[in-house]
């Protein structure tokens, strides 16, 4: 398999408040194929929009960059911003959590849509605008041609993420990055956006990255999925693979978590003990979790865990899948 | 249908100026003043320029309204003429200091790093330098006259357009909708004017009418003290600094040319007050 999107070791420093740089990422490694649903799960703060603003290159200037990211063959770490600029909108897409401040309130939504049409192929106006319309049907928006003179404020929130969709999908990228695309929308939207934004990448056999904090989500959508805690990748397989053996306890606690229908409204749901740690606060040696870890021995706050293999495709970085180690501590 | 929404929205836009107080004082009192300026490029009473020493120092009459200073000039005609000269100023001030004040803040805004520190430095240096100072350099250095007070009063106002620029900019370059445009691929040149300019646009507007009551009163410093405006051209500060030694005599010429500056000072204000209000519903509430 060649991988469309192959990250490797990356890593990202910013700096803290006091001197000691923060690791927002810690050797991550991931690959999208083609055509591939890749999703990536975890609690605020845990890194997932930083992968996908390290990715497209879209970091805070302070932050330090490390490691391997590869798309279409294409070393993208330490890319000027010129040739970011290049593929950005165009041969990869973006979609934001919160479609109310990512469109610009002082334009209209056509023209917002019309705009990567503008910059990457140089369409004139008037073909980028009908384009744009076009887009705005395909994307479910009901009578297109006016509502594309609307500016955002004048839609609903299904509506914008709609619109978002339709820009990130204007020039026809190789991949899509969608970054919480549902939260933001009321639960009956949710379901149809989602489902809109599965259906165009399906069709068009476009990778996608689907960054989200519910796994039961995640999990009804992606081929592939990896959980991440703290600025790593806990775990990460095949979805039917992960769900069906969480081998990571982080995992565990994230699938107990989520509300379920049927099981009576009584129950207060199991929650993972602890919190996230403050980033400046993980250890640099040792499992990250080992801290609100119930199975942690000793040898996990010194011993940073490998990727483990669990199945096939299926790996999860925690001490207790090496028999040797685990037996001896 | 767009066309019929934005043609509501102004309505509504103009429905709530109307109802606003200071907004109508302050809007009536500068198109007050723009119009005697403007009126008074075709036509005054009599001749702001030409001296009738048998006529000075008349009181306020039919022929002269009100009445005629030390060398017998109209003053009704000498105000109107004068307001020529305030708008003159405060337009070329304030247009000066928006352009160039406005390009590096937004600079500094977009590049950040040292490019940022390097003008907001050199914007303190010019804020901490008075106005009147640079205005005395200049006359001393150029000669006094309009085109050097309206320069000294545009570069005072570069500093602050440009920290304004500067502040809002940053804030809307930190908003999401500015990392979605960089994520469809806008460099920062035209994230600066497609985005980042549209959304600051009203805080300038607000700050331009504020700015320009302050060039007003500040051509009038400079021509009072002799640095501005020369004779014969009217000006409002000339006048008072004509009238200060008959201030016993004839109060009333220091009084028309007083109550002008004041006017035409708190109408631009409750204009910027108005507008500030209108422009941005969330300050106001604040308030």
């Amino acid at each position: 398999m060649t991988a469309l999107l192959q990250v490797e070791g990356l890593h990202v420093e910013l700096p803290g408040e006091e001197g000691a740089p923060l690791l927002a990422l810690r050797d991550l490694s991931f690959a999208v194929a083609p055509g591939e649903t890749f999703g990536i799960v975890g609690e605020s703060g845990s890194g997932k929009s930083m992968t996908a603003l390290a990715v497209l290159g879209l970091l805070p200037p302070q932050a330090k960059l490390g490691g391997s990211v590869l798309f279409a063959g294409r070393q993208l770490a330490g890319l000027s911003e010129r040739e970011f600029v290049a593929l950005r909108g165009d041969r990869i897409g973006m979609i934001f959590q919160e479609p109310m401040t990512a469109l610009n309130p002082v334009h209209t939504v056509g023209r917002q849509v019309a705009e990567p049409l503008r910059l990457h192929r140089n369409l004139p106006r008037a073909a980028a605008a009908a384009r744009a319309v076009e887009l705005l049907g395909l994307v479910g928006l009901p009578d297109p041609a006016a509502r594309a003179g609307a500016y955002p404020h004048q839609l609903s929130g299904g509506q914008r993420q709609r619109v978002m969709i339709a820009q990130a999908l204007a020039c026809e990228p190789d991949l899509v990055i969608a970054d919480e695309p549902t939260t933001a929308l009321d639960a009956s939207v949710q379901e149809q956006v989602l489902g809109l934004l599965l259906d165009l990448v399906r069709e068009r056999g476009l990778a996608l990255v689907l960054i989200s904090h519910d796994l039961t989500l995640v999990g009804r959508s992606v081929d592939r999925v990896a959980v991440m805690y703290a600025g790593r990748i806990v775990e990460q397989g095949p979805v039917a693979a992960v769900f069906d053996k969480l081998a990571h306890p982080y995992s565990h606690g994230l699938f107990a978590a989520r509300p379920r229908l049927g099981t009576g409204g009584d129950e207060r749901l199991p929650t993972v003990p602890g919190q996230v740690p403050h980033l400046g606060a993980v250890p640099r040696v040792g499992c990250s979790f080992a801290a609100r870890c119930s199975h942690a021995r000793p040898i996990c706050r010194t011993l940073t865990p490998p990727h483990l293999p669990i199945g096939a495709g299926h790996t999860a970085a925690c001490l207790r899948h090496d028999p040797q180690l685990w037996g001896a501590a | 249908m767009a066309e019929a929404s934005l043609a509501s929205r102004r309505g509504g836009f103009l429905g709530r100026a109307v109802r606003h107080p200071s907004l109508v004082a302050g809007g009536s009192l500068t198109i007050l003043l723009l119009a005697i300026g403007l009126v008074s490029l075709a036509w005054t009473p009599g001749s702001p320029t030409r001296i009738v020493i048998r006529e000075r120092l008349l009181p306020p009459g039919p022929v002269h309204w009100l009445g005629t200073d030390l060398f017998g000039r109209d003053v009704a005609s000498m105000l109107m003429a004068g307001a020529q000269t305030s708008i003159l100023v405060g337009t070329v001030a304030v247009v000066l200091g928006l352009l160039i004040g406005c390009a590096l803040g937004l600079t500094a805004a977009a590049r950040g790093g040292w490019v940022d520190e390097a003008i907001m430095r050199l914007s303190d240096f010019a804020f901490a330098f008075p106005a009147v100072l640079l205005a005395i350099l200049l006359a001393t250095a150029f000669g006094a006259g309009t085109t050097n007070a309206v320069l000294a009063i545009g570069l005072f106002n570069v500093p602050v357009f440009a920290r304004l620029t500067r502040g809002s900019a940053r804030a809307v370059w930190t908003r999401d909708y500015v990392l979605a445009a960089r994520a469809c691929g806008k460099r920062g040149l035209r994230i600066t004017v497609e985005h980042v300019l549209p959304n600051i646009l009203a805080v300038l507007l607000v700050q331009a009418t504020v700015q320009f009551a302050i060039a007003i009163l500040a051509e009038a410093g400079l021509s009072y003290l002799g640095l501005g405006t020369q004779p014969p051209t009217p000006s409002w500060g000339r006048m008072l600094n004509d009238s200060q030694t008959l201030l016993y005599q004839a109060p009333r010429l220091a009084v028309f040319p007083g109550l002008a500056i004041m006017l035409s000072v708190l109408g631009l204000n409750l204009l910027g007050d108005g507008l500030r209000d209108l422009l941005d519903p969330r300050l106001a509430r604040l308030r």
